[in-house]
């Protein structure tokens, strides 16, 4: 048996475990996939929308998600959830976080459809975690937040259940760090540290470039991105959710979403879409072995097999 | 380098340029420990929250005693003109309710006891009456933390703008 953690701190492998749960309860509605919504939540579990209507059991978040689906503009969304505050509650953890709901129909710009706040109270399932109620808020300018309660913010330290099948803290960290040099890499069109991030003879994938292979084909990528007009003043938004084991790596499922500001115009979001990563360790190093790129829109966003557009 | 170097620095060079500075070399480097990037985190989301929510306990709280920022126009706040609560007050008087800061921590390196953290952000606000929320601005967080008992804390936090006349963007 692991050494108990006290209360007043979380294992970072709890926490990370914690936040997969979370995560996939947004990629699994994205996906029309009503089932998987329902899957993340206990038995008895509760989701309070917006508007303070109660969905119980898995049978009613089942409806809940499914009624969500029926909207004719569902397909082309994604959630993009950041877990922020951890708390002790009961037997598990309130965790609060913010979140963005985006669209993107074809042919118009991607719309921001809410923005707000989950307060979600989970419990522990074996190494994974299902979650026991799950409250959504808007933040709006009447609207504010929802109080974070009485019990004091979790200090983060080592230790927690680690799940067979996914992988260390350490290696989440070191992989998620590698996505985000590929980010700014990206968008200041920094080529030394771009092609650092992939192995010699890596394979990528892309709308622009069809499939290159690394080194040489990371450059042309790149010439070919930030050579177009409006490229300066990206942010390339990384949001892994999904790691499952291949080979010596891990095969990573991640949303993105470019956001820009060019001067004199608002700030918006360009584009989303979702990669499929292959992350391996070479001498020492995480480094992309494989990277495809694809657009998420309400045409070509990879739904669940049993989704019926409605 | 020393940390107010670094913080001159950063605020003299174009974003691109700030950002490959703070990295080090152009390299896959994996960096702190998964502990010091969750508790760095866990500091960022205190200090956006506290600036959205007009929480201005959880915000200071981010910040060493005598933390430096140096604002999105250029202003220095150091410990004699008030410092990081002087500067949170002017902050949370310009932002208003209804917004959330979305970040994002892209490179953090250790330098000497102390970690540098390049981290985007994003302000989004929803007003009341209108149908969607909408983006306000982006923008580039230069933070360098330093450890405080149990936690990390902000010493110098450089808070920039991040679009097309800032951002530093190689020819290729």
């Amino acid at each position: 048996m692991p050494k108990p953690i006290p209360r007043d701190t979380i294992g970072l492998a709890d926490r990370l475990a914690i936040q997969d749960c979370l995560l996939f309860y947004g990629y699994s509605m994205d996906r029309g996939h009503a089932e998987g919504v329902a899957s993340c939540f206990t038995e008895d579990g509760l989701v309070t929308n917006a508007a303070g209507e109660r969905f119980t059991g898995r049978d009613g978040i089942y409806r809940f998600a499914a009624n969500a689906m029926k909207n004719p503009l569902f397909r082309g969304r994604q959630h993009h959830i950041r877990p922020m505050f951890f708390q002790a509650s009961g037997d598990g953890y309130r965790v609060t976080s913010y979140y963005q709901a985006l669209s993107a129909p074809v042919g118009k710009p991607v719309q921001m459809g809410s923005m707000g706040a989950y307060v979600d109270e989970v419990v522990r399932n074996g190494v994974s975690w299902k979650i026991k109620s799950k409250v959504l808020h808007h933040i709006r300018s009447d609207r504010p937040a929802p109080p974070l309660g009485d019990q004091p913010l979790l200090r983060t330290v080592p230790g927690g259940l680690q799940g067979p099948d996914t992988p260390t803290s350490d290696e989440r960290a070191a992989m998620e760090a590698l996505m985000m040099t590929y980010a700014t890499a990206l968008d200041t069109a920094d080529v030394a540290a771009m092609t650092a991030a992939f192995a010699p003879g890596a394979v990528f994938e892309s709308g622009s470039v069809g499939k290159v292979t690394a080194p040489a084909g990371i450059r042309t990528f790149l010439a070919a991105a930030s050579g177009r007009p409006g490229f300066g003043g990206r942010q390339h938004r990384i949001f892994p959710i999904l790691y499952r084991r291949e080979g010596k790596g891990w095969r990573t499922f991640s949303y993105w979403k470019v956001e820009t500001w060019t001067v004199g115009s608002p700030a918006t979001v360009v584009n989303m879409g979702y990669y499929d990563d292959l992350l391996e360790r070479r001498e020492g190093e995480w480094r992309f072995a494989q990277k495809a790129i694809h657009p998420w829109n309400s045409q070509v966003a990879p739904m669940y097999e049993g989704w019926v557009q409605t | 380098m020393d940390r107010r170097q670094i913080l001159e620095l950063s605020a003299a060079l174009p974003l691109g340029a700030a950002l490959a500075g703070a990295a080090g070399p152009a390299r896959a480097a994996e960096g702190p420990s998964a502990e010091v990037r969750a508790a760095i985190q866990d500091t960022q989301s205190r200090f956006v929250w506290g600036l959205d929510n007009a929480d201005m306990a959880m915000a200071a709280g981010a910040f060493s005693r005598d933390a430096t920022v140096r604002d999105i126009e250029g202003r220095l706040w150091r410990p004699a003109d008030g410092g990081a609560p002087a500067f949170l007050r002017s902050a949370i008087r310009a932002i208003g309710p209804g917004g959330s800061h979305y970040i994002q921590l892209n490179k953090l390196v250790a330098k000497g006891s102390a970690f540098v953290a390049t981290t985007y952000w994003s302000r989004l606000s929803w007003t009341a009456g209108a149908p969607a929320p909408a983006m306000q601005q982006l923008g580039l967080f230069t933070d360098t933390f330093v450890r405080d008992g149990q936690h990390l804390r902000i010493a110098e936090k450089v808070i920039t703008r991040w679009d097309s006349t800032t951002v530093s963007v190689a020819k290729l």
